[in-house]
């Protein structure tokens, strides 16, 4: 898996590429506990590269999605592939959290320049 | 069909990847036309199955291994996970309630449920007091043309 962070405003978006599974999965919740620690709580987490997230990469998603919205602010997932977004459907995170085509869209909806 | 594959690594979670890649080229020494949605779905659940042996199968114990063999004609490909872990049936664990809010909503539960969403056939097999087999079954070909009607 790897990982970069790009700043659009107050908005940051964290781009994905690979697997994110019981090996990567500490890494990325590092990626995003970085930014929350740093005050960013617009996150946009662009996944168009994943090939697979296992439920640890969800766990993850999931609590990066309380920490930000318990501080006013939101998690959303930007650009999935079908069988990423598959797996999104079956856990139940399509009710839990915003998806979005491409990361402009999801970055105009929390305010950013997309 | 083709000759078993098979690897023994180490149960730890650096050995995952190497884990999930041999089981998706089980598909590929079929000669199985590659199928993305199949070959996600097979290392999607082979990492599952494979991080569970490791965090809470052994759950910290050394010396532990997994061992993976799969087989495979060129319309389905069979994953067969072996551990030495106590045994544990992945058929008892309940479902996530994925209808409920994010904030009542935890983060357990939901690797098996992926594992038996995304496979066509998912079995558990006990080797007496420690060891479990964990068959994981999945379509890699084109779906069966229907045979034409007759008369």
């Amino acid at each position: 898996m790897e990982t970069s962070v790009e700043q659009r405003g107050h908005v940051i978006v964290v781009h994905i590429s690979g697997s994110v599974d019981g090996h990567t999965a500490d890494d990325l919740q590092r990626v995003f506990a970085s930014e929350v620690d740093a005050g960013h709580h617009a996150l946009i987490a662009d996944v168009g590269g994943v090939d697979y997230t296992s439920s640890a990469g969800l766990r993850v998603l999931l609590a990066v999605l309380k920490q930000t919205r318990s501080r006013g602010g939101d998690l959303r997932l930007a650009a999935p592939r079908p069988e990423v977004r598959k797996v999104l459907e079956l856990s139940g995170f399509t009710g839990i959290l915003r998806v979005f085509d491409t990361v402009d869209e999801a970055v105009r909806s929390v305010g950013g320049r997309g | 069909m083709s000759a078993p594959r098979r690897i023994v690594r180490p149960a730890r979670i650096e050995h995952l990847p190497e884990l999930v890649e041999f089981a998706a080229q089980g598909v590929r020494a079929s000669g199985a036309e590659a199928d993305a949605a199949a070959l996600h779905d097979i290392r999607l659940a082979v990492s599952e199955v494979c991080a569970n042996v490791v965090e809470h199968g052994y759950a910290g114990e050394p010396g532990g291994s997994i061992s993976i063999e799969t087989t495979a004609t060129t319309e389905r490909l069979v994953v067969r996970i072996e551990d030495d872990a106590p045994v544990f049936d992945p058929s008892t664990v309940p479902p996530p309630d994925t209808g409920i809010d994010w904030k009542r909503r935890g983060p357990g539960k939901m690797g098996w449920h992926l594992v038996y969403s995304v496979m066509d056939e998912v079995r558990h097999e006990a080797r007496g007091a420690r060891g479990n087999v964990v068959i994981l079954a999945k379509r890699i070909g084109p779906a069966p043309s229907r045979a034409p009607r007759t008369g």
